[in-house]
């Protein structure tokens, strides 16, 4: 008779705790997330917040999660704005995070460690950098890097080597003037492309402006001023050698401008691989 | 020990009503509104209304599912999303218990297809309504919004039809309407041939006249500059050469010339037309309820 009071109490209290166990939405949003699906994996997280109150800054933290995996890093911020501050912890860590992304950048609250405080605080600090690095501003990101309190954190200290070997990819970039390649240009055509490292670019004006101009001094030399094929091929020749002036000052800014996006490409990268790190 | 046995089947019995409160306790609610509602109100309109799809295709019976939808879709159609309105406002428009309140989201799920560029199916919504509306306000507005519909989907023949039937002849604005109506009816295909014509026999032609001069000016140098040296290059006698810019060279340019005029024409009677149909709709649009055959 114990025994069957025993099932009995058994069968009443384990499966109404297993229902009760609150971390079914939030393990079906990491499983959405896993699956490359952050849109219901933010959904799902939200549902965990909304089923279990009590654990609303989880739920928030995982959808805010979610939101920026999809991009969507202006949504997480103003999610996790709405829990009622200062952010710690994880949370903290997840708004300097989504932060990272935006033009405003992290808060003062990210670029510091308050005494005594936990990992995620110092992590977050690492947002700040990726920040700087991100919207170049590399003198504020050295600053930072230097000044960062030492941390024996593994994750902390890799990170940091990361951004330094950024720093030092940024400051170690080739600058190309305009003038410079727009004056090579027009001293020998397609040797301004050469200058901005296109140099197939630059045999090619080189041969565009070569051709025409020979042939229309032949045209000259066999039928003097009245040459019609001079006069010609003698225009389009100017024309191809203007714009190919222009086209190697334009090509000198367009190569600086793809060197920053390559390096704000390598800073994005680094902020995707941070979306969650370890515990 | 018969009291003994008593007592344990006493306590199996507490233990199983136990179970099942704490099970009704524990266990999930019950799919209702209550979750979309929660994500319109931390300003996830989109998810909000992926929410209620997802319920609806579920069969869950929440009288309060149909509001929250309406809230849904204004928020969306605000937020300058219509397709995704439309679906929550054709969700709020079904579950509505009241038919009058049905017809007025029936009105506001036309008026956001229409703003998503659906008009076929804003038209079949208003259609409804306009047969099977419950009151004849309702009726009324949506034979006014369909007429809208028409005029901005730039359907000449059926716009004409409503428009005359939503302003009369008589009346002080039928004149105005009657210019906007012809200006509706232009056929941009018949203006294209006109435009190229006129590119074909001066270059530039079609597009000065079709409002854009400035390619109608390059047109007009880079076609008389092959033209020029083509015929320079014959007079030297590289008849050759004449022949090789003109066809290689020129040719191209004039074909292209021909084209931009055409589609300089065919442009502006696209906008002519346009601004016609707007002008048209806020005619419409301001007709006070109740005039017109259609009310009579």
């Amino acid at each position: 008779m114990t025994r069957s009071l025993g099932f009995a109490l058994a069968w009443a209290l384990l499966p109404a705790t297993a229902v009760a166990a609150p971390a079914g939405s939030l393990q079906l949003a990491e499983q959405l997330r896993a699956l490359g699906n952050p849109a219901d994996c933010a959904v799902e997280a939200l549902r965990h917040a909304y089923q279990v109150p009590e654990e609303r800054e989880a739920g928030f933290e995982r959808a805010a999660l979610c939101l920026g995996v999809a991009g969507r890093h202006a949504d997480a911020r103003r999610l996790l704005l709405q829990l009622p501050g200062p952010l710690t912890g994880r949370t903290g860590y997840r708004l300097c995070w989504a932060q990272a992304r935006l033009d405003e950048g992290p808060g003062d609250a990210c670029g510091r460690v308050p005494p005594g405080a936990d990992r995620w605080s110092a992590l977050a600090t690492e947002m700040a950098v990726l920040h700087d690095l991100r919207t170049g501003r590399w003198e504020d990101a050295r600053r930072r890097l230097a000044t960062a309190a030492a941390s024996d954190d593994p994750t902390l200290a890799a990170w940091r080597a990361v951004d330094a070997a950024l720093l030092a990819r940024a400051d170690h970039r080739r600058r190309r003037s305009p003038w410079v390649a727009g004056a090579l240009s027009a001293v020998v055509p397609g040797l301004g492309r050469v200058y901005i490292g296109r140099w197939k670019d630059g045999l090619m004006s080189a041969l565009l402006v070569g051709l025409p101009a020979g042939f229309a001094a032949q045209g000259f030399s066999d039928a003097g001023v009245r040459s019609a094929r001079g006069w010609l091929l003698g225009s389009l020749a100017t024309v191809l050698y203007v714009g190919n002036v222009y086209g190697s000052a334009v090509g000198a800014v367009a190569a600086d401008r793809d060197a920053d996006e390559a390096l704000r490409a390598a800073a994005d990268d680094l902020h995707a691989s941070r979306a969650d790190p370890a515990e | 020990m018969p009291g003994s046995s008593q007592a344990t089947r006493t306590l199996a019995a507490a233990a199983l009503a136990l179970s099942f409160a704490a099970r009704a306790a524990a266990a999930p609610p019950p799919p209702d509104a209550g979750f979309p509602a929660y994500l319109l109100g931390l300003g996830f309109a989109p998810e909000a209304a992926h929410e209620l799809e997802r319920l609806a295709l579920a069969g869950a019976d929440d009288p309060a599912l149909a509001d929250v939808a309406a809230t849904v879709g204004a928020r969306l159609a605000r937020e300058g999303r219509p397709a995704e309105a439309a679906r929550a406002l054709r969700l709020a428009a079904e579950g509505a218990a009241d038919p009058v309140l049905a017809d007025q989201r029936r009105l506001a799920l036309a008026t956001v297809l229409f703003r998503a560029g659906a008009w076929a199916q804003g038209a079949d919504v208003l259609s409804r309504v306009e047969a099977f509306g419950t009151s004849a306000g309702a009726r009324e507005r949506a034979r006014r919004l369909l007429c809208v519909g028409q005029v901005l989907s730039l359907q000449a023949a059926p716009a004409r039809a409503c428009v005359g039937d939503l302003v009369p002849p008589g009346d002080a604005r039928g004149a105005q309407a009657a210019r906007m109506l012809d200006r509706l009816s232009i056929d941009p295909e018949r203006r294209a041939v006109v435009g190229g014509i006129l590119s074909g026999i001066l270059p530039g032609l079609g597009q000065a006249t079709g409002g854009d001069p400035l390619d109608g000016g390059t047109a007009l140098l880079v076609n008389g500059g092959w033209e020029a040296g083509s015929t320079l290059l014959a007079l030297d006698g590289l008849y050759v050469d004449a022949t090789l810019l003109a066809v290689g060279v020129g040719l191209r340019y004039y074909l292209g010339n021909v084209h931009r005029g055409a589609a300089a024409w065919r442009g502006a009677a696209q906008r002519t037309r346009e601004a016609a149909a707007r002008e048209l709709a806020r005619m419409v649009a301001a007709t006070p309820l109740g005039s017109g055959d259609g009310a009579r």
